[in-house]
């Protein structure tokens, strides 16, 4: 009873916390209401037993994004008249008639077809958890969802160190900079600040390593960890610390690709000697799952970082 | 609560999440509230996904569809990023927040980084 209770309640917080991220009529409060749901949403991960998701998406739900979009915020916060008709918008009776009917007859054609195809999802039953375990024994990782991420579906972990090179590599041709020493320094915050700050910076990398090491038998794994660095850089460069710019240029270039170059070596590698591409040998497995993870967690946590950064001013733009 | 009971309810919440999302991204102006529109369809997609896996799921939800999400999540934070990095180029190049080029952006916001 306690549990249908709580399960309820936080679904409608998650409704709730939506609506108010999408209608709310100032747009600060919608971003601070986004972390919010971010974190609530965390919380709906565990219910769900899912403790990994719970504690990616805490890391990058409720803070990295919560950090991108107040930065993108202080930039394109709306002044003057456009602010006034962004309000007027706000209501959406002023919205012009057909655009207001044809968003909301999709919208509501969507919701209809959803609802059925998931009320008849609740008779389907299966689902891959007695492979995943009958394979466990001999894929070099005790935890099924880093089995999983490494061993299994390995192609898609190495898909995706891909994608996030991209979207680092295209936020710097917008930016028109080609590495971050175009950066402008960082702005200087207080002393106090800037020594706390490099004071947990241990703290960070400690609870990133060990994310990284409990991926091998629970809960945790590359990805948690390489946030957790990202999320680390970011603060000490808030904190007015160089951070990632302290780096030669070219060790930030081979930091981006190591995950995505690790993945491709040794899948290169099984594919000339097994004709299978990231096909592991069994007796190595653990040893080669384990310097992925290390590169991929590397490369994840400074394309978040960088990914950051690079949104910060240009010398160019400043004033001289 | 049954089993059931449990998935219909975080699959609804997801369906609703994903509708509120849509609408969001379909009808407001502002280039952020569209992409936190987006980011809330991804997260309905996500808890629609979950509530499957914990269905299936023994002590902990089935580990495929999580390691997708996990994959899912990394994704879409850095979409996220290069759509914030796309919104702040026109709002540096027009002075605008939004996509619709029939207003005249007011000339104090012009060129403002």
């Amino acid at each position: 009873m306690t549990d249908t209770l709580f399960d309820m309640t936080l679904c409608a917080a998650l409704i709730l916390a939506a609506w108010r991220v999408l209608h709310s009529s100032d747009h600060f409060q919608a971003v601070v209401l986004f972390i919010t749901f971010g974190l609530i949403l965390a919380l709906a991960w565990v219910r769900l037993e899912a403790p990994d998701i719970a504690i990616a998406e805490a890391a990058v739900g409720a803070s990295l994004a919560g950090v991108m979009l107040l930065d993108a915020l202080r930039v394109m916060r709306s002044v003057g008249k456009e602010h006034e008709q962004e309000k007027r918008w706000t209501s959406v009776a002023k919205l012009p008639s057909f655009h207001l009917f044809f968003s909301f007859a999709t919208v509501l054609i969507l919701s209809v077809v959803l609802i059925s195809a998931v009320t008849e999802l609740s008779d389907a039953q299966g689902g891959l958890t007695d492979l995943v375990h009958a394979e466990l024994e001999g894929s070099g990782t005790k935890h099924p969802v880093t089995a999983v991420l490494l061993n299994f579906r390995g192609y898609d972990t190495w898909i995706e160190l891909g994608v996030l090179l991209l979207a680092v590599l295209g936020v710097l041709s917008i930016r028109e900079c080609s590495n971050l020493h175009s950066l402008a320094p960082p702005v200087a915050t207080t002393i106090v600040l800037e020594n706390l700050v490099r004071g947990i910076m241990p703290l960070v990398l400690l609870v990133s390593g060990y994310l990284l090491w409990r991926g091998g038998f629970a809960p945790g794994g590359a990805f948690q960890a390489g946030v957790v660095l990202g999320a680390g850089c970011i603060l000490l460069w808030m904190a007015g610390h160089r951070s990632l710019t302290m780096l030669h240029d070219a060790t930030w270039r081979i930091l981006l690709i190591l995950g995505f170059l690790a993945f491709l070596a040794l899948g290169s590698y099984s594919l000339l000697s097994t004709g299978v591409f990231l096909a592991y040998d069994r007796q190595y497995a653990s040893i080669q799952i384990f310097l992925l993870e290390s590169a991929a967690t590397l490369s994840i946590g400074t394309t978040l970082a960088g990914l950051m950064l690079a949104l910060q001013p240009l010398k160019k733009d400043l004033p001289r | 609560m049954t089993e059931l009971d449990s998935f219909l309810l975080y699959a609804l919440t997801a369906v609703i999440l994903f509708a509120l999302g849509l609408s969001s991204l379909l009808s407001r102006r502002h280039l952020l509230r569209k992409i936190m529109g987006l980011n809330i369809m991804s997260a309905g997609a996500f808890l629609l996904f979950i509530s499957v896996a914990h269905r299936n799921g023994k002590v902990f939800a089935d580990p495929v569809p999580q390691a997708m999400v996990i994959t899912g999540i990394v994704v879409s934070i850095s979409a996220t990023g290069f759509a914030l990095a796309l919104a702040r180029r026109i709002r540096k190049k027009t002075g605008l927040t939004s996509l619709d080029y029939r207003e005249e952006p007011s000339p104090e916001n012009h060129n403002r980084p």
